[in-house]
């Protein structure tokens, strides 16, 4: 019984492989055919040669078009994908020097005035306490990486520090305001830090550190704030500049007289009669002139 | 690198080896002799392509063959599904006029396309490969990028599957009982 299945299932293994070899040969090309299909593919190759040969065909310049403005897109949504992400990357992540070094350099150079690059070494500032506290909240603040926020905090508050000092000179309003914004920043941080060192023992000698560090810098640009409200203070009890006084005879000069008809001021016209009076030694010769003509 | 005209003879003088090989391997995954030939004309014109680049191709068989797997797989995608069982009725044959006195069992081949047809596209690929493209696992792990365990494994599976689609008389068998 087994010897028939066995057998029969051969036979059945061999009708197929009879089958595979019919279909095979069943399937052929006719020689006109292959003649035909070869005269085709010639007429393909040598199309695509008469494209190549012309540098400046359509299709050619449209495909490479498509093809670097694929790319472009490519890399321009790469780019803001990494960039958007690194935006909230913190010490010790992979996109952290990209949020150093390509976003906060591509906002500073967007700053272009003293006002707003002061403005942005304010902000930076803050951003990196911000991350200090960040870092503490999510308990990955270690020995190495305080050390890394703390010496770029202290930098970038001098740098701020210096770009206030900077805009003094120019503005000395903007000045006064962007430093209190950044002592209020620091006064704001050195609270929340000692807050949270109260309720981290553990890492609290790190925070006492970076506290320190805090403190100082918003001693120092407190005592910049004051400076320049000393001389805000001083320039406004010298009362009204030279300039200003300039400007305020203009006005008056500006307003016409209402007796006079011509519009003439009346100090104007004192001053033109004045210039006819001269000095004596130049009378004299003035009378001896005219007496010589005279005669 | 080789000038345009020897590029050029090299593909004319693959096409007089490979064309009905490749041509049967097209037509037993598209079953439409045109599309077929259509998928042999794309095959070597892009194997002249890929010369004219400045790239070199070491085993011309294996390559052309891994091109005219993209270009079905890509008319495969564009085209709408055919049944055979309409192509049957439509009167299709794989025969062909000028060999149709060399055809012994004209059934058989038909049947070994309807087995063809109810095999899912994975297991098609291979079979056709193995027993009408006549290649080793090793050749069609090279055309399709795999590896040849990998190869072995799912042809063997297609056998299987083959083999009882056959022998459960799934497809008309029962004139070989």
């Amino acid at each position: 019984m087994s010897k028939n299945h066995a057998q029969s299932a051969l036979r059945r293994d061999e009708a197929m492989a009879s089958g595979f070899t019919s279909a095979r040969q069943a399937c052929m090309l006719s020689a006109a055919e292959k003649t035909e299909l070869r005269a085709r593919v010639l007429t393909g190759i040598r199309s695509l040669q008469q494209e190549y040969k012309e540098p400046f065909a359509f299709t050619r310049i449209f495909y490479q078009l498509r093809l670097a403005a694929g790319a472009l897109f490519g890399v321009i949504f790469a780019a803001g994908g990494i960039v958007y992400g690194a935006e909230s990357a913190l010490p010790g992540d992979v996109l952290y020097p990209v949020k150093i070094e390509v976003n906060e350099r591509l906002w500073g150079f967007t700053a272009v005035s003293y006002e707003a690059q002061a403005e942005w070494s304010v902000a930076r500032a803050t951003r990196r306490l911000q991350e200090m506290e960040q870092l503490v909240v999510a308990g990955r603040l270690n020995e190495k990486r305080r050390r890394e926020v703390t010496a770029r905090f202290e930098e970038q508050a001098t740098q701020a520090n210096a770009d206030i000092a900077r805009l003094k000179t120019e503005q000395k309003n903007a000045a006064v305001h962007t430093s209190s914004q950044l002592e209020s920043s620091l006064r704001l941080h050195e609270r929340t830090l000692m807050q949270v060192a109260q309720d981290r023992a553990d890492i609290g000698s790190q925070l006492q550190v970076i506290l320190e560090t805090v403190r100082e810098k918003a001693a120092s640009v407190s005592e910049i704030r004051q400076e320049i409200e000393k001389e805000l203070g001083v320039a406004r009890e010298e009362g009204p500049t030279a300039s200003a006084v300039f400007s305020e005879s203009e006005d008056e000069e500006g307003v016409t007289d209402p007796e006079g008809g011509d519009g003439k001021t009346g100090s104007a016209a004192e001053e033109s009669e004045e210039d006819l009076q001269l000095p004596e030694f130049e009378q004299e010769q003035y009378l001896k002139e005219t007496a010589t003509t005279t005669l | 690198m080789a000038s345009a005209q020897e590029q050029e003879q090299a593909i004319l003088s693959a096409y007089d080896i490979y064309a009905e090989p490749l041509f049967r391997h097209c037509y037993f995954r598209l079953y439409d002799r045109e599309s077929a030939k259509d998928a042999v004309q794309d095959t070597f014109v892009r194997a002249w392509e890929y010369t004219a680049a400045g790239h070199h191709i070491d085993n011309m068989r294996a390559f052309l063959y891994r091109v005219a797997n993209n270009v079905v797989i890509d008319r495969m995608r564009k085209r709408a599904p055919l049944s055979l069982d309409t192509l049957f009725e439509k009167g299709f044959d794989p025969r062909d006029e000028s060999s149709a006195a060399r055809i012994g069992d004209i059934t058989a081949g038909k049947e070994v396309l309807c087995m063809l047809d109810r095999l899912e596209d994975p297991y098609r690929t291979v079979v056709v490969m193995r027993f009408i493209d006549d290649m080793m696992p090793r050749e069609i792990a090279t055309v399709l990028g795999e590896t040849e365990n990998a190869v072995s494994v799912r042809l063997h599976r297609a056998v299987k599957k083959a083999r009882r689609l056959w022998n459960n008389g799934e497809i008309n068998s029962t004139h070989y009982e």
